[in-house]
Parts: C-alpha cells; sequence; structure tokens
C-alpha cells in the first residue's frame, strides 16, 4: 500500500511539472502582460507638466532678474566693506591679523545693503531648487573676475565649466555605473558594475571631430545579487584570468548638439573587450553637464552573448539565458582643469 | 478548464521576486534620501563640517571644503582647489550671523540652511555647498 501512495505521488508530482511547463509555454506564446497608467492619471500628469513648464519658465526670469539685483548689491556691499576695512583674514596659517572692526564693517556693510530680499530672491529663485543649483543660468553665465571671494570667504579660480573646446574628462568611479539587463526563461533580472573608471578626450561642441580615451571596471565588480549566478557568469567571464571589461571609444557619430542647453546625443562607437575577445560595440547616448558641473552620460543598447564567445548560461535545460542583453551605462565624469602653463 | 494552468503559472511566477533594474534607478547620485532644511539659527552653526556635495560654479573649482565655526564668532576653513595640481587654501576669520544671512569676514552673505543631521547648507550667487557636520572622534 505503500508502495503504491510512493509511485502515485510520484507520478502526480511529475504530472504537476508537465501541466506547469505545458501552461507556461503557452502562457509565453499567447500572453503579453504590460502596466501602464490609468488614463486619467496620464492626463493628470500631462497636465501638471503643462504647468510645471509655464513654472519653470517663470522661475528662469525671475532668476535672471533677481541674480542681476543680487550682483548689484554685492558689488555695492564688498566696496562699502573695502574702504571701511583694509584688514583681511588670515590666511594660510598667518597670524590673526583680522580685526573686529573689519569684519564688523564688511557685515554690516553686507547687512545694510544686501537686503534680505536681495539675497533671497538671488538665493531662493525656483530655478535654484536642487537640480538646478544657485547661480545656475543655462547657457548665460558671465566669468566672475580672477580670484573673487565667493560667499565661502575664499578667493576661487573664476573658470566655470565650458562646453567648447577640445577637454580631458576623468570618470568618478563613486558614481559611474554599467550593467546590463537580461532575460530567461524564468524571470528577468539585472547586472551592475559601480566603480567604472576611465577618461577620454573630446570636444562636446564638436563631437564629430573625434573621441578618444578608455572605460573600464573590474570584471569582479559585475553582480546580479545572486551569488551562485554571479559564480556562473564570473566564471564565463574568466575573471581570474581577464580581470577587466573596458570599451575603448572611436568615434561619436549621428550627433545633436545644444550648446545653450549643455548637452548633446548621438551615437558612441568603439571597441568592447570582454575576456579574450574583442567586438565592436555601438551604443546610443545622451550627455547633458548636471548641476554639480558633471558631465551625465547615459545610453543603452544590445548586446550578443554569442558575438563574446559566450554560450547564454543553461539550467536544467530549460531555464535559458536569452543571448541578447541589454547593456547600459550611467556615467559621471568631471573636466581636468589645464595646467597652468596651458590656460 | 484552460484558465487553471496558467492560472497555476500566474502564481508560481509571482513568488519570483523581480530582479531588473528599473531605468530610473540607475543614477547612483539620487540614491541617497533627500534632506529637509529650515533656516538656521546662530546656535546651529559651531561645530565641524565637511562638504558633501558642491553645485553651481563652486563645483567646477571646488573637491572638498572643511570648516570649523567657534562659538566665539572665530572660524577657520580648508579649501582643496581642483587645479593642476589640486592645492589647498587655509584661511582663518571672524563669522557673523543676521538670520539667515552668514557672513564670512567682508565675502558676500550667503543664505544657511540646516537639516535634521545637523548638516548646514550655504547659499550664494556662484552655487551652493552642503556640509555634513563631523563629530570629533
Amino acid at each position: 500500500m505503500g508502495r503504491t501512495l510512493q509511485i502515485v505521488g510520484g507520478l502526480a508530482l511529475v504530472a504537476w511539472t508537465g501541466l506547469g511547463l505545458l501552461a507556461w509555454t503557452r502562457a509565453k506564446a499567447e500572453w503579453e502582460v504590460s502596466i501602464s497608467p490609468r488614463h486619467e492619471e496620464r492626463e493628470g500628469a500631462s497636465e501638471l507638466a503643462l504647468l510645471t513648464d509655464r513654472v519653470e519658465t517663470l522661475a528662469r526670469d525671475f532668476e535672471a532678474l533677481a541674480e542681476s539685483l543680487e550682483r548689484g548689491f554685492v558689488q555695492l556691499a564688498e566696496g562699502q566693506a573695502a574702504a571701511a576695512s583694509s584688514a583681511s583674514p588670515t590666511r594660510s596659517g598667518d597670524a590673526d591679523t583680522s580685526s573686529d572692526a573689519a569684519s564688523d564693517a564688511a557685515s554690516d556693510a553686507a547687512s545694510d545693503t544686501a537686503s534680505d530680499a536681495a539675497i533671497d530672491a538671488a538665493v531662493d529663485a525656483p530655478g535654484n531648487a536642487p537640480g538646478n543649483a544657485p547661480g545656475d543660468v543655462a547657457g548665460a553665465e558671465p566669468v566672475s573676475e580672477p580670484g573673487e571671494r565667493s560667499f565661502l570667504s575664499f578667493r576661487l579660480p573664476s573658470r566655470d565649466f565650458r562646453f567648447e573646446g577640445q577637454q580631458s574628462f576623468e570618470l568618478l568611479p563613486s558614481l559611474s555605473r554599467v550593467g546590463f539587463d537580461a532575460k530567461s526563461t524564468l524571470h528577468d533580472f539585472s547586472g551592475l558594475a559601480e566603480g567604472v573608471r576611465g577618461e577620454f578626450r573630446v570636444d562636446l561642441a564638436r563631437p564629430e571631430a573625434g573621441i578618444e580615451g578608455r572605460v573600464d571596471c573590474a570584471a569582479a565588480a559585475l553582480g546580479t545579487g545572486l551569488a551562485e549566478r554571479d559564480a556562473e557568469m564570473h566564471g564565463l567571464l574568466d575573471i581570474e584570468r581577464h580581470d577587466r571589461l573596458s570599451f575603448t571609444p572611436t568615434s561619436l557619430t549621428g550627433t545633436r548638439v545644444d550648446a545653450a542647453a549643455q548637452s548633446l546625443e548621438g551615437t558612441l562607437r568603439g571597441t568592447l573587450f570582454v575576456r579574450d575577445r574583442s567586438t565592436g560595440f555601438s551604443l546610443p547616448v545622451r550627455a547633458h553637464v548636471d548641476s554639480s558641473r558633471r558631465l551625465v552620460i547615459e545610453g543603452e543598447a544590445p548586446l550578443s552573448l554569442a558575438a563574446l564567445g559566450i554560450d547564454p548560461p543553461s539550467q536544467l535545460g530549460f531555464v535559458r539565458v536569452a543571448d541578447e542583453l541589454r547593456l547600459w551605462v550611467h556615467l559621471f565624469a568631471r573636466a581636468r582643469p589645464k595646467p597652468a602653463d596651458e590656460r | 478548464m484552460r484558465a487553471f494552468p496558467i492560472a497555476l503559472l500566474l502564481l508560481a511566477c509571482a513568488c519570483i521576486a523581480p530582479s531588473v533594474l528599473p531605468s530610473e534607478e540607475r543614477d547612483a547620485s539620487t540614491q541617497t534620501t533627500p534632506r529637509a532644511w529650515r533656516p538656521a539659527q546662530a546656535a546651529d552653526l559651531p561645530g565641524t563640517y565637511v562638504s558633501q556635495e558642491l553645485s553651481g560654479r563652486l563645483a567646477t573649482v571646488l573637491r572638498l571644503l572643511v570648516y570649523d565655526f567657534h562659538t566665539t564668532g572665530t572660524y577657520t576653513g580648508a579649501a582643496l582647489l581642483d587645479d593642476a595640481p589640486p592645492r589647498f587654501e587655509v584661511l582663518s576669520g571672524t563669522w557673523s550671523f543676521d538670520p539667515p544671512l552668514l557672513v564670512l569676514d567682508d565675502a558676500p552673505p550667503a543664505k544657511l540652511e540646516v537639516a535634521e543631521d545637523g548638516a548646514l547648507r550655504l547659499s550664494g550667487p556662484q552655487g551652493s555647498v552642503v556640509l555634513g557636520r563631523e563629530e570629533r572622534r
């Protein structure tokens, strides 16, 4: 009796699995699930976008006006402060020579002339919200006088980010990521690598003139969140012998440049190096300069594992990763300052 | 009858957590929780601070800022300038506070705000800087 029950149980398990696979196959062929907001929500979002656009337009106008007012007030305050005191704060460890009278005069002058309203207008303008920092006026920012004293009291170099001209950029590994989205018969998943390093040289205003450089990351940094899957992936990448994944750009074509908005789009072409293989790779990219004066580069494109000589991973013959991945990048770079003798 | 296996399939799939990273989460710079800022008072200022975020024109020329504000009204600060090669500038002086404006010596005033964790935000026409409070260890 017990033996019979075991057999029946085993058969039931096999039938259950077969039924599940059958249903799986049929569902995959016939069903498509998509998630989208309700129609009313889309309409609401559209109205909100229009309203946001109008507010942003007003904010830009207001910001330009406020900045002009504030600059006048600050110049007046500095002039009065300079007249009231010849003393200045000590620098680089000198003895304390800044008298209270001098600082009081500076403070009073600033308080008297740079009214709360003017300063608030300058620093609180809606355009100065996070994501659009105070002082950001796209495309129309005057460069300050050399050695201008900032509100931080330091005399800072007067340069600002420039979009035009050949520049060298250095990736910021703490913020730069590459990754992929993969499909499998079980469920889709992503892989991600942080700590992406590299440098490149390009004229953002004329990117078609050429780009050169290199971007890479540690192969072992690529992870999917599942230890077993990561171990298999690292084995396929042969990270013991090939510890870096890299890309060497050779051209940026089909570009659309908006110098006023400090942004561009185009297709980055180059060579992708994985394991002992290299393959040509084209990546449509968008780049813009953010409020922290970093160049932000985003892009994604399909990538065939077969082109890299990698057989798509498979488990038990029916859980299989698709050959085509979506490779994506989200990179941050800073322009390198030029040495003094090259400026 | 036909819907039964499909329902079983959907149930089974629901047990597998999705692990695709949404495209809006690819940006590593937006992974931190935004702070809520309030106007600062003079008592909020004393302490030691290190820059966490720089924006505006400041961000082009500065890599790092360190300030120490003392209760007596003096301060000292160091700025790591993004030159080739990078270099520090160090200064000392006096601060005064006329809410919401902080004035360092004879420099133009800056708007001062504070967050719940003690971080400061200084804003002026050249940009803004978020300074995280550093406790002495």
